[in-house]
This record gives structure tokens, sequence and C-alpha cells, in this order.
């Protein structure tokens, strides 16, 4: 049998955000630019119920090729997002089962992306092409092409480097097996490694964890011998930046704001380009609209 | 507001914009310009498909060639890998033109964003 090859979206809602639709979107995204695009989202009952309410039959058919449901208890982990440099709001991120990936995905090879990722070009498809086990971003941009935050760069001032786990590529292989299990017992000892790579405890991030995972695999040095995608930055847009036109699906219109001086904003165009789009508020007020195009657009595809 | 400070934050914000808009064309054709071949990634630009374009006048039909994360990589066919380099250049290049072509033919922020 041919192996399959595909795209894994986790999705867990809350009382905020819709996270369901920012898969139905991220998962769409990808069908429509990739070639190894069967999605399969990954969900817990309470949102798989939700989805068989808010979502026809027809258009979980056209989005979602796998399924997985499960039984899961979130573990509280408020996170502080930023909608704007004016608004901010608290809610649950329920990101602690990530780790879990390996053994959920339908795959043989597996592209992992974050909800609020959108594939606007075929970029990935080339690492499906290849016997690498293993592949995450180590560098991001912002908008404006700024340097992330210092937070973002290394995990503390005199710490190891920080990679990027919004997309990491898989494969089934022993190095890809071990690489999961040590985010996993990061995750399980999240204050002693917090201690060691002296970052604040508060928040479970998974950045964190695979960045710990890959310092580990690489022999405790800042080498990366794990695929960094040819040193391509994830492209991330601002939790205080917005999100104010999308024209065709890959052409996007932002206002970026000034970092020193937050009541300046710049409009910064993308083409083509993989946006992480980290407001999600911006992201929900074009949701509906994107939705229903995308949808229509993979049901005349198909 | 001073209409002469008006125009020249205009005309400012309008600097920082195309600026942006080319950095971010620059970056659309270096991903196009990589190409993945026998596990190594190599840059279609015009000093790799020149030295394998000189390997090919020299009568050599492969080699091995130092990929950007300076790995020996066995070319079996430089043939082939020459016309892949000479695609993926010429894609790149073509959008590059293109999407350059536009943005300077654009003399305002809303004719940059096409708004």
């Amino acid at each position: 049998m041919e192996e399959e090859n595909g795209v894994a979206i986790i999705a867990y809602n809350n009382s905020q955000l819709n996270y369901l639709q920012f898969a139905a979107i991220a998962s769409a995204y990808a069908k429509l630019h990739m070639k190894n695009n069967k999605v399969a989202l990954i969900t817990d009952t309470g949102t798989e119920d939700w989805m068989n309410i808010s979502m026809p039959k027809e258009d979980i058919e056209v989005l979602f090729d796998y399924v997985v449901s499960h039984e899961i208890h979130h573990d509280p982990n408020p996170r502080r997002h930023f909608d704007s440099p004016w608004t901010e709001f608290t809610t649950q991120f329920s990101n602690k089962n990530k780790d879990g990936i390996f053994e959920l995905s339908p795959f043989e090879k597996t592209l992992l992306i974050d909800s609020d990722y959108l594939i606007c070009n075929n970029f990935y498809d080339r690492v499906f092409q290849t016997e690498l086990p293993l592949g995450m971003h180590r560098d991001a941009i912002y908008l404006e092409g700024q340097s992330p935050y210092l937070n973002e760069i290394d995990l503390n001032e005199a710490g190891i480097h920080h990679w990027w786990s919004t997309a990491v590529y898989f494969d089934k292989s022993e190095e890809s097996k071990i690489f999961f299990g040590i985010w996993e017992h990061v995750k399980e000892n999240w204050d002693y490694y917090a201690l060691l790579y002296q970052f604040p405890p508060g928040l479970f991030r998974t950045d964190f964890c695979v960045s710990i995972a890959i310092h580990i695999l690489n022999g405790f040095t800042n080498e990366h011998h794990v695929y960094d995608f040819d040193g391509v930055p994830l492209i991330n847009m601002d939790q205080k930046d917005d999100l104010i036109r999308v024209k065709d699906f890959t052409d996007m219109t932002f206002l970026s704001h000034n970092r020193s001086e937050p009541w300046k904003n710049i409009m910064v165009r993308k083409q083509k380009e993989n946006m992480h789009i980290m407001n999600k508020r911006a992201m929900a007020r074009q949701a509906d609209k994107m939705y229903e195009n995308l949808v229509t657009a993979l049901k005349e595809k198909q | 507001m001073d209409e002469r400070l008006e125009k020249a934050l205009e005309f400012a914000n309008y600097r920082i914009t195309l600026s942006n808009q080319k950095r971010n064309v620059r970056t659309r054709m270096q991903v196009l310009q990589t190409v993945h071949h026998n596990n190594g990634t190599f840059i279609a630009d015009a000093e790799t498909i020149g030295f394998v374009a000189a390997l090919l006048n020299f009568g050599k039909t492969s080699a091995i060639l130092i990929d950007t994360k300076d790995n020996p990589i066995e070319i079996d066919n430089l043939e082939a890998f020459r016309d892949i380099l000479f695609e993926a250049y010429a894609e790149a290049s073509f959008e590059y033109k293109t999407q350059m072509e536009k943005i300077q033919r654009a003399r305002n922020i809303k004719k940059l964003m096409d708004w």
C-alpha cells in the first residue's frame, strides 16, 4: 500500500476562541496550496460534538480526511493574548498533548501545523520528498522583517536557541520517536526544566519543549542537526498587529504596529507567503468570510 | 497639522511600506530559488548554475557538490541537475520581476496595497 502523507491540525475549543473554525480555515489553505494535502483534525470529544452541530456534514467531509477525537482533560494553562497594543484578554491555552501527535497522526509523514498557521504556497511539499526525520523552523521574523522578541531568539539571555513548534514535520522513524519522547519528558518535568534552562514556568509553551528536545537531541549543543526548513524563517504576525484584508486567499494586508511607538502602524501586504496569524481575534474577525470562501473554493476544486 | 509635515509623514510611510514590500519580494524569491536534490539543499543562483555549467563544459557528467549546509552531495546526472536549477531560477526570477514591476509602478500606499 502506498504510504499516506498529510497535514495534522490540533484544535481544542475554549470559551473564547473557536479553534475548530481556525483549523477548518488552516485545513482549506493546506488543501488548496499543497500536494500532500490530506488533513487530519486532532480534537477532543467536546469540540467534535460542537463540530457536528455547527458545521454542515459536507463541509466536514471536504475539510477533514480524518477526525481523530479523544477524551482529554485539559490542565489549566491561562494565556494572555493581545488584540492590538490596547486590548488584551486571557484564555485557556490547551497545548499540553501536542507531543502525542506522534501516536495520533494517521500519516507516515506528517506536517503538524498550528490552527493559526495559513499555508499559502507549496514550500512544505519539498520536505515530504526527503528522508529527513524531523523539521522545524529555527528562526522567525515579523511582518516588516523585524527580529523576534528576545525570549523567542534564546530561552534566556545566556540560554539555548529557541525553535518554533508552529510547523513540525516528522516521519515515523526511531529518531522522531525519540524526539517526541523527550518532548513528553520535558512536559512531565516542566518545573525542573524551567529551572535548568532558566525560563519562567508560568505558561506551558511547546516552543520551549521542542527547543529543549532539540538541544538534548543535538548532544546538548546549539548545533542544528534537526532540519530547519533550509533556514527559511517562520513569518509571524504579532498579536498586536491586525489583519485587515484577505483577498484571493493568499493576498493578505496587515497593520503592523511599531514596537517602540505602538500607536503607529504601517500597512504590510503579504502574498503567497505562509503566515502565522498570532492575533487570534484578528483572525476571528475575518474567519466567517474566509471560511465561506474557502469551503466554496474547495468544493469547486473537487 | 502643518500641510508640509502631513505630506512628509505620508511620504515617510510610503517609503517604509515600499521598502517592506521590496524585502518581502526578495525573501519570496530566495525561497523559490531553493532546490532539494539527493537530500542536499542548493540555491539556484548564478554561482551554482555557473559552476554546474562549467563542470559540464569540462565533460563531467557527475560530481560531488557541497550544498548550503556544507554537506557533500553526489550528483550523478549533472545535466538533469542543471535543468532543475534553471527551472527554479527561471520561476523565481520571473516572479521577482513581475512583483518588482508592480511595486515600482505603485506611487502611493493605496496602489502598493492594491486597495
